[in-house]
């Protein structure tokens, strides 16, 4: 009568996940190989780039963390079984919503200045989404679609609003101005990028898993992702769950945009989100929407692209050779239940037939 | 009728995990039979015939096919084999004719290119054979859920199966159909066709089968021809125990006791398919009026499709009524939601327990827990929703229900029916509703479970639990309730008293014959 011992658990995600990773660490050192460079001493060099001494870690993770928490929050819509790829758009609105705050509301006390900034990048992103999950839930509006759509619509409107009524006259357009001190995250380590923010960051982590697993309000996201017809039969409110898990998602990836620039930027400018609201809606995919698998992959993501930079440093190859890294991560994590597992069966017999009963055991009891 | 050796399986195991689904499972099968595998879930039929199909591999054990050594190791192989296979949940493409179903994966002709006529001349061929008469042309999600099944029968005999294996087949026929089944079944076997009937009723067991082989907790425990056998000695066979009854379960009978359940001129829209169980749609409702008591149980019979989907979910409040009131207690309920109406006491195990019943991705757990989690107040969002206290309550209650799993975080896909089930009426039962709402509860669930369940309904009547009894099954319908409702094209055609009435009576109003 006891639940599966925490070490089986964890080892059974690294299983799963290390195959995705290991086929992309040796397409790595194919790719760098290929472009005439000794693969091992380069990807240690990327790796020293990335992790080489305290200072280089921090700017490392410091960069991931406006992203963990958009991947967060897409997880969590994710767990609701809604699709929410409108992230981008949402951390572009979060983004510029704690910028008008940090600018035109104080100095103030720097507490309550990060946290209306963050309150306000929440409420934005929050609204979006969850406007999004009512159209789903009362219209039956695919969420994949109008979420998707809405990146568009929400890229160009905080693009207008930076270059029109929100522009700071002293730059050069496309910017706002920048936000009062207090609303910027303390850097907790001197010379780097790494803020106070981490706190926050890791505290939402842990809210994120607490809820989305354990809490009630998870557990009605869960069955209504996972179960609608015995949601809705048990007496959950279907339309409220769609409709509050989306809001969620979409508040975290709102937050995620404040983070860009209280961490870092200072300002709201257009080209600020950079991708990051795709990447967060891959890493929750890889990371399976669950909490811990969303934070692993976010951290190996950080190194990778870490790492890229430092190889481009190195060689001249260039940095993008990370994002190629992370399609092949998640071709090979979708194909490792489909097409591997054809390959890994045929090699189970090979292997004979007392190693093949072995083994097809857990196969058998996972189908 | 027993024409050379077909099959054999000679001590088959096989395990998951600590799970030992098949310990030493013996099964022949002869050329021109048919040949029933009983048992209750869990007893290991299930596995037996997805290692028969290549779909699992077994631990240890022999298979022989025509006297020869054969390893099943994949669907191909098995239909390569002369295995065909017609499951629970039909495999057809619905949007596809006749023809295309048929030959589907292996057209006639090229690989290329479809050639309709070729394909429609294939099936009629096949048709010849059984002497059935459908139009290949017609698209298969048109058909009654019977012709279905002979397109299933007909896709499987179209690759050359000589072994024919069908799982719980007639779970979702009226009884004629049934009839045509095995009718169809016999001249199949008179061919030289070797038939696996899966069942759990056995009336048909005894009506079709030459042999039977009752497998219980992963053994034969006994292989006999049918012409030797009891249904007694079946059940004993399958139980284990010798004091299980199928005649009408004893409670109580029920004296003035007050309206529970009060439905006047309910109206709905026909909406919809019936849960995707059958893949059938379901008639509305046309002015349905009804009553049950405290402590009664009114059965609700009717052919699948004719408005009992349509009643349970607006009595649940899934689906909106069109007209009409519907009081419980007193207190009327038409508007409320499915929340509020479960709040007032209304119990309901629907029909589909995949979709509806049980969190098929969720653990026995969160199954269990769905009504206290429903009581959560709305500022405790944030609170556990499985604490402590309410996973001891899951485990007492998983013992008291008698569910077989591993423990209270098991996965659900991967229980029995029957144990499904006991989750779905232990968590309505542990709500001390006052009204419950059952939908074919025990369709797809084992005898065993089934007298278990039949017993709990009738404890929960005995405190005063008004129950509607909504079942395609002329039995179960008998052997609890007191009152039966008969529907019909969505109205509600007959009242009759089950003990006053026979069952031709109320056959006839199912079939809409007056009188």
């Amino acid at each position: 009568m006891t639940r599966p011992s925490v070490v089986a658990l964890v080892g059974r995600r690294l299983g799963r996940s290390g195959f995705a990773a290991v086929v992309a660490v040796l397409l790595a050192l194919l790719l760098i190989r290929l472009q005439g460079f000794a693969p091992l001493p380069t990807v240690l060099a990327g790796l020293r780039y990335a992790l080489g001494d305290p200072s280089r870690i921090a700017a490392t993770f410091a960069w991931g963390l406006p992203l963990l928490v958009a991947a967060l929050g897409v997880a969590q819509g994710f767990r609701g079984g809604m699709f929410n790829i409108g992230a981008e758009g949402q951390v572009y609105s979060g983004a510029l919503a704690a910028a008008v705050v940090g600018a035109y509301l104080g100095p103030l006390l720097s507490g309550l200045h990060l946290l209306l900034c963050l309150l306000a990048a929440s409420v934005a992103g929050g609204a979006i989404a969850g406007g999004l999950g009512w159209l789903r839930a009362h219209w039956g509006v695919d969420e994949v679609l109008s979420s998707l759509l809405s990146n568009y619509l929400l890229i160009l409107l905080c693009t207008y609003l930076a270059n029109g009524p929100l522009r700071d006259p002293t730059r050069q357009s496309g910017s706002t101005r920048n936000v009062a001190d207090t609303a910027m995250f303390p850097v907790i380590l001197p010379h780097t990028e790494l803020t106070a923010a981490l706190f926050l960051v890791l505290a939402l982590a842990g809210f994120c898993w607490w809820l989305a697993e354990r809490s009630v309000a998870g557990y009605r996201w869960r069955m209504t992702g996972a179960s609608p017809g015995f949601a809705a039969a048990v007496g959950i409110d279907v339309a409220g769950a769609r409709i509050s898990a989306m809001a969620v998602s979409g508040a975290l990836c709102g937050v995620g945009g404040a983070l860009l620039v209280m961490t870092s930027q200072g300002r709201f400018w257009t080209g600020i989100g950079t991708g990051i609201g795709w990447d967060a809606v891959l890493l929750a995919l890889v990371g399976r929407a669950r909490p811990v698998g969303v934070l692993a992959w976010a951290a190996g993501y950080c190194v990778l692209r870490a790492s890229a930079r430092g190889v481009e440093q190195a060689t001249g190859i260039p940095a993008e050779l990370s994002s190629v890294l992370i399609a092949v991560i998640i071709i090979a994590a979708a194909a490792r239940n489909g097409l591997l597992a054809v390959l890994a069966d045929r090699l189970r017999r090979w292997g004979g037939p007392d190693r093949a009963r072995r083994r097809s055991a857990p196969a058998g009891v996972r189908r | 009728m027993s024409g050379e050796q077909l099959l054999r399986l000679r001590g088959i195991r096989k395990s998951f995990g600590p799970v030992l689904a098949n310990d030493s499972v013996d099964f022949e099968l002869a050329a021109g039979e048919v040949h029933a595998l009983v048992g209750e879930n869990g007893a290991g039929k299930t596995t037996l015939m997805r290692v028969l199909y290549g779909l699992h591999r077994p631990d240890a054990g022999d298979i022989e096919i025509d006297g020869a050594p054969a390893v099943l190791s994949s669907p191909a192989r098995a239909i390569g084999h002369g295995i065909g296979m017609v499951h629970q949940h039909f495999m057809l493409v619905p949007s596809f004719t006749v023809a295309e179903n048929v030959t589907l994966g292996n057209e006639p002709g090229g690989r290329v290119l479809y050639r309709a006529a070729l394909a429609a001349r294939r099936t009629r061929e096949v048709m010849a054979r059984l002497e059935l008469d459908l139009d290949p042309a017609a698209v298969t999600g048109g058909l009654t859920v019977a012709t279905q099944q002979k397109v299933e029968i007909l896709k499987v005999l179209y690759r050359g199966a000589r072994i024919l294996i069908l799982d719980e087949p007639t779970a979702v026929l009226t009884p004629s159909e049934t009839r045509e089944l095995f009718a169809l079944l016999r001249s199949l076997a008179e061919g030289g066709t070797g038939v696996v009937f899966i069942s759990h009723k056995l009336p048909e067991v005894f009506a079709v089968a030459d042999r039977v082989t009752v497998l219980r907790q992963g053994r034969t425990v006994l292989s006999r021809r049918t012409a030797e056998l009891s249904t007694e000695a079946v059940v004993t066979a399958m139980t284990g125990r010798s004091d299980v009854h199928l005649g009408r379960v004893d409670r109580a009978p029920v004296a003035d006791a007050p309206t529970v359940l009060l439905v006047d001129g309910l109206c709905t829209d026909p909406a919809g398919t019936n849960g995707g169980t059958n893949g059938g749609t379901d008639c509305g409702l046309d002015s349905v009026s009804l009553r049950v008591r405290a402590g009664e149980i009114v059965g609700v019979a009717g052919v699948d499709g004719n408005g009992q989907t349509a009643l349970a979910e607006s009595l649940v409040g899934l689906r909106a009524a069109r007209a009409g009131r519907i009081t419980l207690n007193g207190a009327e309920i038409s508007a409320d939601s499915v929340r509020e109406r479960r709040d007032l006491g209304l119990g309901f195990v629907p029909e589909d327990r995949h979709l509806q019943g049980i969190p098929l991705h969720g653990t026995a757990a969160e199954g269990l827990a769905a009504g206290r989690i429903r009581r959560t107040g709305r500022l405790r969002l944030l609170s556990a929703a499985l604490p402590a206290a309410v996973r001891d309550w899951a485990r007492d209650t998983v013992r008291g229900y008698a569910i077989a799993v591993p423990d209270i975080d098991a996965a659900c896909r991967a229980m029995s029916g029957g144990n499904q089930q006991k989750i779905v009426l232990a968590r309505e039962l542990e709500e001390t509703p006052a009204c419950l709402v059952l939908a074919q509860p025990t369709r797809g669930v084992d005898i065993g479970a089934i007298e278990y369940l039949y017993g709990k309904v009738a404890q929960a009547t005995a405190r005063g639990c008004a129950v509607l009894l909504i079942s395609a099954d002329l039995d179960e319908i008998f052997r609890l309730s007191d009152r039966v409702v008969v529907l019909f094209k969505g109205r509600a055609v007959a009242e009759l008293d089950t003990r006053a009435t026979t069952r031709d009576e109320v056959g006839g109003h199912m079939m809409g014959l007056a009188g």
